[in-house]
């Protein structure tokens, strides 16, 4: 005798047609620009970027390093160093970091603590820079104002002075 | 004033971004479709609140998934075996009013969810049912048997 049949039924198959991708012109346009920005994403347009940007005199050195790019309320960091070049000791040097420029950061830390803030600028004072040494001030910061910031930060030894401009983008 | 601004921003960013996604992908959603829509809250979320996230960083994530959720179906709607092995296939629950045992225990489907799906379907038992089918978004769709008759002689043969 013959076994019973085991049969699982198959669904009727979809009447098939030419699939082909078709879009509305409103969809050309919209998918173009909702894909151009995880390309440039990819590509590192909206990432966040270091400068360095460094002006010198005879006798000192002036180098400031920042986020030219960053991101609103994101912590970043500005870092300033000052080398004295001369072949004697540098007794005071004044940084002056203008006001309106740390205006669009929020939650600002200096190390060290500024000695003077006024309505033009943040100053601290670096003291004692032997010859060939470098101090540091460090500026912890986070974007609080979207947009493109300018900004100068000039070093001031005695009677003369040296700045570097800083030019930054925070996406909103 | 600034979270007003933040959320009308992304009010009319998910507006725009969801109106040319296009219907196809907020009818039925699949798993993968569900599960990207169910992200995007989840990006948006931290945008709105002001000092978490920038609203750049969740506009490139949303347009990340929202990019992908397109790509899918565009690559799904070329190609069949794609279309296939992505999204699946509809698998018949029962046939001509017999269980089809190895499908439901396949797709962890009890007699009493089909039973549901009958009564839904305004019929009142299995010999009336013609197709039982778990369609690839979940949900099962009965269609009555048109000869409920010789119910027995034609389902006898099925033994899954």
């Amino acid at each position: 005798m013959t076994p019973p049949t085991t049969t699982v039924p198959t669904l009727p198959e979809p009447p098939r047609f030419a699939r082909k991708m078709k879009l509305y012109a409103f969809q050309v346009i919209g998918f173009a620009a909702m894909f151009l920005f995880p390309v440039l994403a990819l590509l590192g347009v909206f990432g966040r970027t270091t400068q360095s940007t460094m002006q010198s005199v005879d006798d000192v050195e002036l180098t400031v390093t920042y986020s030219s790019r960053a991101h609103l309320h994101k912590h970043e960091m500005l870092n300033i160093s000052v080398r004295n070049r001369s072949s004697d000791t540098l007794p005071i040097v004044t940084v002056a970091l203008e006001r309106a420029f740390l205006d669009n950061y929020t939650k600002l830390s200096f190390t060290p603590a500024p000695y003077e803030i006024n309505g033009e600028a943040y100053e601290v004072m670096l003291l004692d820079i032997p010859p060939g040494g470098t101090q540091m001030i460090t500026v912890s910061h986070e974007g609080r104002i979207s947009g493109a910031h300018s900004g100068l930060i000039t070093a001031t030894v005695g009677s003369g002075s040296l700045s570097v401009p800083v030019d930054v983008f925070i996406f909103p | 004033m600034e979270t007003v601004l933040r959320v009308i921003a992304i009010y009319l960013f998910l507006m725009v971004s969801l109106r040319v996604l296009g219907k196809r992908e907020f009818g039925q959603l699949s798993p993968l479709e569900m599960i990207s829509i169910l992200l995007i809250p989840e990006i948006i979320s931290n945008a709105l609140q002001l000092e978490i996230t920038s609203m750049t960083e969740a506009v490139i994530g949303v347009t990340t998934l929202l990019s992908l959720t397109v790509l899918t179906s565009i690559v799904v709607h070329r190609s069949q075996h794609l279309e296939r092995a992505i999204v699946g296939q509809p698998v018949v629950l029962a046939h001509k009013g017999r269980l089809v045992e190895r499908n439901m225990n396949l797709e962890r489907i009890t007699s009493d969810e089909i039973m549901g799906e009958v009564r839904r379907a305004g019929l009142e038992s299995m010999s009336q049912v013609g197709w039982a089918i778990l369609e690839t978004d979940g949900s099962i769709t009965v269609i009555r048997r048109e000869d409920s008759t010789d119910a027995d002689e034609d389902t006898a043969r099925i033994r899954p």
